[in-house]
């Protein structure tokens, strides 16, 4: 007991000689199931991952005495296990030290991955729907079970097609990594709508998304927040976002690992608001930050769909963006209002913004599946998938867009 | 404030006599005194004179911390859990702005964290680690993190060598083991992609 709370309070840094030293030490660092928040916190720098031309790269940011920055980055290498070929990610979600990369391949393949170990595990999904630009239909989210301290995956796709006529897609899946198995969640008449586009955010095992009432407006942007409880398995109601007269896109961050972060931009305003209590039935906010951001040009309107990233100590708000010569770009904002832009440089993708989520390195060991005694599906989740993909089939027939099938999944 | 004696008895004999809002402080005793089954001798029988000293002297300092109290998570008496209520912060509050009682306070707080750094700095590393195992066994959490935190700073810049030789732990990995561990922790943090921002 002593020997553990003294190891957990050494930085990161320290590991590699501490756990060089015998292996009863070893094993100690090893048997943690998370990392403290405290060793994490103690660790100083603002440190985030984003995603650059299906590229991922990790950056600090260092803070001068002013709203003065420096930025600090390193692109770390996810390699296919069996070529050692560099994979392209499509999107990238953090789980306390853990990545769940969506790759840019035929089938979206699912990969989690722990950058501090090298230690990766690979997913394949059942099923995979796009559209022609290659644009991948489903939305996705990385937690854990609360209480069996056991990592899981959520997938849906929930859509409304409205052409050639109209029609509901709506299939949510789970994955758990000890069972090695996808199952159907029973969501049949949900009261959400999250937006295609919405990306969510996992804080302490749960995932939250911007979302609004299913049936309302169809125009009319997200104004709440929704909640995927990993541990039981259910959405939670809608809860109200805190801005007042909301006529823009909300997009939410992680704060260390402790609260959730809203940003809009609305008519050359930006507003950041922090939760001061988060839970999956109940948020209570508080503002953060409101800058006035009228710069003539220098800021296009795509601000309004970039991710961002909060220091909370320093009261500042880094946003990703691009330029008008559709160059990468992070806006500083403070409460002295506007910073300056840092170029990140040209990427080949010119039409995507960067991508960021907020990281923090950790010892977690991504849990290997439970090799011979692999559980056989249900039938009736051998039913829901057929029903599932006849669904997705018969879509298929009536339009141009693309079903692809592993054809593991389909001999299942 | 009551002012009823509490007599601590170490492992070795050497007996303190301390305030009760003292003996509190360490938890296990206000556990016996909660219970009202003390007499006012209580013998802590895993703990040395010199070293009970030194927890004693850590508790006088931080009588007013509502720490260990409020950390509390054990707790099976009903008296204790009407004392955790009590001191509990509503999390539904929103939080205030700081007032001139939070300026004194805090300032308060840094002089404590002053004493604590003093406190620490006569001791060698064995006499730390006996600290903490006491703190431990006598549920003094203010000064176990205290000691850990202190530990922790020590060793962090230590090679592997040195750390067994502090701790007097023999290596029992092969070499290749040794490397394997070397191999897992190559990643760091590297400059690439620097950039300064203009001030504004």
């Amino acid at each position: 007991m002593p020997l553990e709370e003294i190891l957990s309070r050494l930085p990161l840094k320290s590991t590699r000689a501490v756990r060089s030293t015998c292996k009863k030490w070893d094993s100690l660092f090893k048997n943690r199931s998370f990392i403290s928040k405290a060793a994490a916190a103690r660790e100083g720098e603002s440190q985030m991952v984003v995603l650059m031309d299906h590229n991922l790269h990790l950056v600090s940011f260092f803070f001068g005495s002013d709203t003065s920055v420096e930025i600090k980055g390193k692109r770390i290498c996810l390699n296919d296990d069996s070529d050692s070929e560099q994979v392209k990610i499509s999107q990238v979600f953090h789980c306390e030290g853990l990545l769940l990369c969506i790759l840019k391949d035929d089938n979206f393949s699912l990969v989690v991955w722990n950058p501090y170990w090298g230690q990766t595990r690979w997913i394949k999904p059942r099923c995979s729907f796009e559209i022609p630009q290659g644009c991948d239909m489903y939305r996705y989210a990385i937690g854990y079970d609360n209480k069996r301290r056991n990592h899981k995956i959520l997938r849906f796709i929930d859509y409304e097609f409205h052409y050639p006529r109209d029609n509901v897609v709506l299939w949510y899946e789970i994955y758990d990594f000890e069972s090695d198995l996808w199952t159907t969640l029973d969501v049949t008449t949900p009261h959400w709508l999250i937006n295609c586009g919405n990306r969510g955010v996992t804080l302490k095992g749960n995932t939250y998304w911007c979302a609004k009432k299913r049936n309302s407006d169809l125009f009319l942007n997200a104004d709440h927040i929704i909640c995927f409880d990993f541990t039981s398995e259910r959405f939670g109601p809608l809860l109200l976002l805190p801005f007042s007269d909301l006529d823009g896109v909300v997009t939410l961050a992680c704060v260390r690992e402790e609260k959730l972060a809203a940003l809009v931009c609305h008519e050359d305003v930006v507003e950041v608001w922090i939760t001061i209590k988060i839970e999956a039935n109940e948020v209570l906010w508080s503002k953060f930050l409101t800058v006035n951001v009228d710069l003539g040009d220098e800021i296009p309107s795509s601000l309004t769909y970039g991710s961002f990233f909060i220091d909370e100590e320093k009261k500042v708000a880094m946003i990703f963006d691009k330029t008008l010569d559709r160059g990468d770009t992070v806006h500083i904002m403070g409460e002295a209002g506007y910073g300056g832009q840092v170029d990140l440089g040209e990427p080949v993708n010119k039409r995507r913004c960067p991508l960021v989520c907020s990281y923090v390195p950790s010892l977690v060991q991504i849990k290997k599946p439970a090799g011979f005694q692999r559980k056989q599906q249900s039938k009736l989740e051998k039913r829901q998938y057929v029903r599932n993909i006849s669904k997705l089939r018969a879509l298929k027939t009536q339009s141009s867009w693309t079903l692809s099938m592993s054809l593991e999944c389909h001999q299942q | 404030m009551s002012s009823k004696k509490i007599v601590l008895t170490s492992s070795d004999g050497e007996s303190f006599k301390v305030e009760e809002v003292v003996a509190r402080k360490l938890q296990i005793v206000g556990h016996i005194i909660e219970d009202d089954c003390a007499t006012n001798k209580i013998p802590i029988p895993n703990v040395t004179g010199e070293i009970l000293a030194k927890v004693i002297e850590y508790c006088k300092k931080h009588v007013e911390d509502d720490d260990d109290v409020v950390e509390t998570h054990e707790s099976s008496t009903k008296g204790d859990k009407t004392v955790e209520e009590a001191k509990k912060k509503p999390d539904d509050v929103a939080v205030p702005e700081s007032t001139e009682g939070d300026d004194e306070a805090e300032d308060k707080k840094e002089k404590l964290n002053e004493w604590d750094a003093k406190f620490m700095k006569d001791f060698d590393i064995k006499t730390i680690f006996d600290i903490i195992l006491a703190a431990n066994y006598l549920n003094v959490q203010g000064l176990f993190d205290l000691c850990s935190k202190t530990i922790a700073d020590y060793i962090k810049d230590m090679t592997p060598e040195e750390v067994r030789e502090l701790f007097n732990i023999e290596n029992d990995f092969t070499p290749e083991e040794e490397e394997a561990i070397r191999n897992e922790n190559a990643w760091t943090f590297e400059q690439d992609g620097k950039q300064q921002v203009p001030k504004p």
